[in-house]
């Protein structure tokens, strides 16, 4: 600047040449040229401009011109502002300071919101009085424009956290954006519903009226293109010519409108369904660059955070409501089940009860009859309880307090398990403390809590101590029942008190119970205004804490008796023994197979029992089938999967029988182990099961169970079974064997088939040689030494070429055959006609000789090897010719037979020789066979088999048919 | 036409003596001036081979001990020195696998023993009679018509 101020021409203006300056001036402006601030100094009364580098900035788009014009020509679009600042200034010598003082500039060929700190201060000239004053500049834009929006992003996301609803999102959103009147003159909001946008609402009422109330997405109007387009790109889109679309729109804070609008989209990255477009009028001194962008896409991803969020929230709601709904569903169903129950539970139980105090049953029946009595008793329990507890869950149980000895009640009704305990070798500690205020229970439901309490701990320790302790402390009593068993895993331990929660898989004395005793005992607690906790370790023990308020005073009035109770009517107490007596593992005499001789038993002497496997947790069971079974089975018993295991690998018992649900290890985790091991794996397995269903009862056979029996079952029904699955399993067994067995005996014999003919093709081979030299030194010698042999001597060599022939074709004969039964030849198409024509060329002499005649019919092509065709059909003929008187006649005849649904070529050679004896029919086929002496007729007796072979070979026969002295008929079916 | 008539040479490869036997008698019978050698097996006939003129035809028989036919044919037909010797093989053997082994291996023919001297004497007439038509072309089927004829 200091250059251009230099090259300036100051004598065109009011200044005049650069030597008429004054002093002052001179000064000022060395100073303005040095300083790094904004500065600019006007002389003159026109107020010239004088500016240095910095203040280019903002001089912006005016510069140069802006050097050496008068302030008000210069500033024309702020004049307004800084008119008043300067006459100030020079007319009254005093200078001014602002500070981020908003000022629409132009000076970029728009107008734009600025804030500008500022001083104008007055220089003196020669006279004293301001002949000019210099200003300082700071440029507060940027950071006046920040901390605005910052705030609105602010109050944004505090309004935003903590909606519930979407209607809120939107509320909370046009609220704080409306506190923004500078970069949100107004505001809109609309949502989308299926194919329509629904305007939802606006920074204002008057909006609200004018604006579409709906949109089709497909209109045509640039509002909803400029909408689709938002949505589509996902990105801002500017809305141009407001007033057209949307009518008469607020300012804000600014004195005009924009007349544009930004669309924003709502809509998570993630999430495919947009929640809709927010409608935001845009601040018309601002361009809409990246930065205010940016800033609006904030704004919209807050928006959509929070949409998102009330999404969750709903989904939340939903998902805990339907499962409440379930877990009411279930309550109410087992309710009505159980009240179904009742009265037929009441007519078993009374019964039972009078038959086992009559004298006159035997004592095997009172057996019986206690099971079903105990069983009738667990199931009575069962049923109250689920009773009780919808009740209780129903808000329709009201208990009736009277004023209790806490301590005495609570040790009388846990020594009730007292001999239970010990008979499992544990120990039941109480220690009662002194409880000086008087407490009010329900008596009955007292009784229950400490029960459920006292029995659960034994169900849950296999040994170690049960401790229940009663204190007081200030005004609160505290009941504790603390065991050493196996305890409840940690992240179990706060859905314990949960209806129908059950821990998995747990090693305690049973699996069975409902679950829903905790949830009573929660429930009945309450109702005394008390709580309860737990605490457990894994392997070490649990502890459960009840602590209820001294005195009645939180108790409701009308449900206080102030007399005692009776004191305590025990009503479920021998329900609950009775179940934890059964879970003391009983010393039982039907595991030791040696001992049991088959006392009462029907089976023969001699005849060794079955061993049967008993596995299931519920002793009453146990005895149930054992006593079912014993009689013809060695029964053994074991209460849990791992004995049972243990068991089946000691005894090899013939057959399993299995409950499903049991400690330790379970019926299908025991099917598995069994089927694993190599001396287990074949033994048949029954379950036996409470689940019922079709689904059940596949699952089981496909885990690779043998059966499936439901409880109850019959007691025939078990009996059958397990008699079935056991000869079953030995029937199985034994047909396996023998397939073993067979299997190796037809090996075996292959092999010596083999063998044999591979011995004979290799004798032949060998033989061959010999019987050639034979027959080539006889030639020679009937050759030299032939004319000079007697006639015997010339006979015998006859004979003796005679014989080796015969050698010869027989070991031909026998290579032939042995031959057959390699695999490889091809199958071709063979034409039978041209067979026997080359048959007939070949035995032409012979033929000739014995003046035969050879008739055939038109035959078929068939498919085979051509050679063993050849050979077939040539020994036949051969034969005809061999055997025949004088005059021989072969007749060859052809026609299609079908046999057994197959297509087959029939082929009859017949001759009128020497024929045979029916009786022979089959026996000529033999190998070696002969039917005549060998001087008669010649031959090895191959050849017939060998055509059988052949035949059979193309999976065809040969059978013949003969009349002594009449003629042969051989029949050939081949297939086409 | 000139024919070449010059002294010819049969090795015959056999270790039956009997068959070397009938075969030389048959051979000298018909055709005194051939010279002929004989081996007992595939090792000594390589002897004899590297240390004489070749022979115009050689005989193989199959079974023989420590080197028999087929292995001695292969080694002859990879070996560039005799490769171009005929051979017919000369066995008693009469299957076909045998046969077509012979063909494979490079064998002009394969000649079944016969058990007739006669036989012997007209085969080997044909070969001597090919031989001098230096042509071994039709050998093989004069050999098969010979044999047929039985």
């Amino acid at each position: 600047m200091g250059q251009r101020i230099r090259e300036f021409d100051w004598s065109k203006t009011a200044l005049g040449p650069v030597d008429t300056w004054p002093q002052s001036l001179r000064t000022c402006m060395r100073i303005m040229l040095t300083s790094r601030q904004p500065m600019w100094i006007g002389w003159s009364r026109e107020l010239i401009k004088l500016y240095n580098d910095p203040y280019i900035a903002i001089v912006g788009g005016k510069h140069p011109f802006a050097l050496g014009t008068p302030i008000s020509v210069v500033w024309k679009d702020i004049w307004r502002d800084i008119e008043p600042m300067l006459k100030k200034v020079m007319e009254q010598d005093e200078g001014t300071y602002v500070e981020s003082q908003l000022l629409i500039m132009e000076r970029n060929g728009y107008p734009e919101e600025t804030y500008y700190t500022f001083s104008y201060t007055p220089i003196p000239g020669d006279d004293g009085r301001p002949a000019g004053m210099i200003c300082a500049n700071t440029d507060d834009t940027d950071r006046i424009i920040s901390e605005r929006q910052l705030r609105t992003l602010t109050q944004l996301g505090k309004k935003l956290n903590n909606c519930r609803v979407n209607k809120e999102v939107i509320e909370n959103t046009i609220a704080s954006l409306k506190e923004n009147q500078y970069d949100f003159p107004y505001v809109l909001f609309y949502s989308i519903k299926g194919d329509k946008f629904i305007f939802s609402n606006a920074s204002d009422d008057a909006i609200a009226a004018t604006v579409p109330a709906e949109i089709e997405l497909s209109d045509n109007t640039s509002f909803a293109l400029c909408l689709r387009e938002s949505l589509s790109t996902r990105k801002p889109q500017q809305l141009d010519n407001v007033k057209m679309h949307l009518g008469e729109m607020p300012n804000g804070a600014w004195p005009i409108s924009s007349n544009k609008a930004i669309t924003l989209p709502i809509v998570q990255a993630s999430s495919k369904e947009p929640y809709g477009v927010l409608i935001v009028g845009t601040n018309p001194y601002r361009l809409f660059n990246e930065k205010y962008r940016s800033f609006f896409s904030l704004v919209a991803d807050q928006m959509a955070a929070s949409f998102a969020d009330v999404r969750v929230l709903e989904e939340e709601r939903k998902r805990s409501e339907a499962l409440a709904e379930i877990d009411r569903a279930k309550t109410i169903f087992f309710s009505n089940i159980s009240h179904e129950f009742r009265t037929p539970l009441t007519l078993l139980l009374a019964p039972i009860e009078d038959a086992l105090h009559d004298s006159g049953i035997s004592e095997e029946h009172k057996i019986r009859m206690n099971v079903a009595y105990r069983n009738a008793l667990r199931m009575q329990k069962l049923v109250n309880t689920l009773l009780e507890f919808s009740r209780l869950e129903a808000g329709r149980v009201e208990g009736r307090f009277s004023p209790v000895d806490i301590g005495s009640l609570t040790e009388d009704l846990a020594s009730l398990f007292r001999s239970a305990i010990e008979k499992a070798g544990m120990q039941l500690i109480i220690n009662k403390g002194d409880v000086h205020d008087t407490v009010y229970v329900d008596v009955d439901m007292w009784e229950r809590i400490i029960l459920n309490l006292i029995s659960n701990a034994f169900k849950y320790s296999k040994e170690g101590t049960i401790s229940l302790s009663i204190e007081q402390k200030e005004k609160d009593v505290y009941v504790s029942v603390s065991d050493t068993g196996i305890g409840i895993p940690e992240d179990q331990l706060d859905k314990i008190f949960n209806r129908f929660h059950r821990v998995e898989n747990t090693e305690g004395r049973s699996q069975e119970g409902t679950g829903i005793g905790l949830a009573m005992v929660r429930e009945l607690v309450k109702l005394h205004h008390g709580t309860i906790q737990v605490t457990s370790k894994a392997g070490k023990g649990s502890a459960f804490i009840i602590k209820i308020p001294v005195g009645k005073e939180h108790l409701p009035a009308e449900k206080i008796a102030d007399t005692p109770a009776e004191f305590p009517l025990y009503k479920h107490s021998e329900a609950f023994v009775q179940e934890a007596l059964k879970w003391v593992p009983e010393e039982r005499k039907h595991i030791n197979v040696n001992e049991d001789s088959g006392a009462g038993s029907s089976a023969a002497v001699g005849i060794p029992k079955y061993k049967v496997l008993l596995a299931d947790d519920n002793a009453d069971m146990q005895d149930y089938v054992y006593r079912l079974l014993s009689d013809q089975f060695y029964v053994i018993t074991a209460s849990d999967g791992e004995e049972a295991f243990a068991k089946a690998l000691e005894y090899k018992p013939d057959l399993l029988l299995s409950d499903i649900m049991m400690p330790r290890l379970d019926g299908f985790g025991l099917l598995k182990k069994l089927r694993n091991h190599t001396e287990t794996k074949n033994i048949p397995v029954i379950f036996l099961s409470a689940r019922a269903g079709e689904e059940a009862k596949v699952e089981g056979l496909d885990a690779g169970a043998d059966d499936y029996l439901v409880k109850p079952f019959s007691a025939k029904e078990l009996i059958v079974r397990v008699n079935y699955h056991i000869s079953e399993k030995k029937y199985r067994q034994l047909s396996e064997d023998l397939e073993i067995i067979v299997q190796k005996r037809t090996k075996e014999l292959q092999r010596s088939n083999e063998d044999l003919l591979q011995f004979a093709h290799v004798a032949s081979h060998d033989l061959k040689e010999p019987v050639r030299k034979f027959k080539t030194f006889i030639g020679r010698l009937q050759e030299e030494y032939g004319n000079i042999l007697p006639e015997k001597g010339r006979d015998y060599l006859n004979r003796m070429t005679v014989a080796a022939d015969r050698m010869s074709s027989m070991i031909e004969g026998v290579l032939k055959y042995s031959s057959l039964n390699e695999e490889g030849e091809i199958n071709t198409s063979v034409d039978l006609n041209e067979i026997i024509k080359s048959i007939e060329a070949d035995l032409e002499v012979m033929i000739n000789q014995k003046k035969a005649e050879i008739v055939k019919d038109e035959l078929p092509v068939i498919e085979g090897a051509p050679v063993l065709i050849y050979q077939l059909f040539y020994n036949l003929i051969n034969n005809s010719l061999k055997f025949s008187r004088e005059n021989p006649v072969v007749r060859i005849f052809s026609s299609v037979e079908t046999v057994d649904g197959m297509k087959y070529a029939k082929i009859m050679v017949a001759d009128n020789g020497i024929g045979f004896k029916q009786t022979y029919a089959n026996k000529i086929f033999d190998a070696f066979s002969r039917l005549n002496t060998k001087d008669k007729y010649e031959g090895t007796g191959l050849g017939l088999a060998l055509c059988k072979k052949i035949a059979e070979r193309h999976h065809g026969s040969i059978s013949a048919a003969g009349e002594e002295g009449k003629g042969a008929v051989f029949t050939i079916l081949l297939p086409i | 036409m000139q024919q070449m008539i010059r002294t010819k040479k049969f090795l015959l490869t056999d270790d039956d003596r009997d068959d070397r036997e009938m075969f030389s008698e048959a051979l000298a019978s018909i055709a005194p001036d051939v010279v002929y050698h004989w081996a007992a097996d595939g090792r000594h006939a390589l002897q004899l081979l590297a240390s004489n003129d070749k022979p115009d035809i050689l005989f193989l028989d199959i079974n023989m001990p420590v080197m028999n036919g087929w292995e001695l044919l292969n080694k002859l037909k990879k070996d560039n020195n005799y490769n171009d010797i005929p051979v017919i093989i000369y066995s008693t053997s009469s299957e076909q696998r045998d046969k077509e082994i012979a063909k494979d291996l490079g064998a002009l023919c394969f000649v079944t023993k016969p058990d007739n001297f006669r036989l012997m004497k007209s085969i080997l007439k044909a070969v001597v009679d090919n031989l001098d038509k230096n042509s071994l072309d039709s050998l093989c089927a004069d050999i098969e018509n010979i044999l047929h004829k039985q």
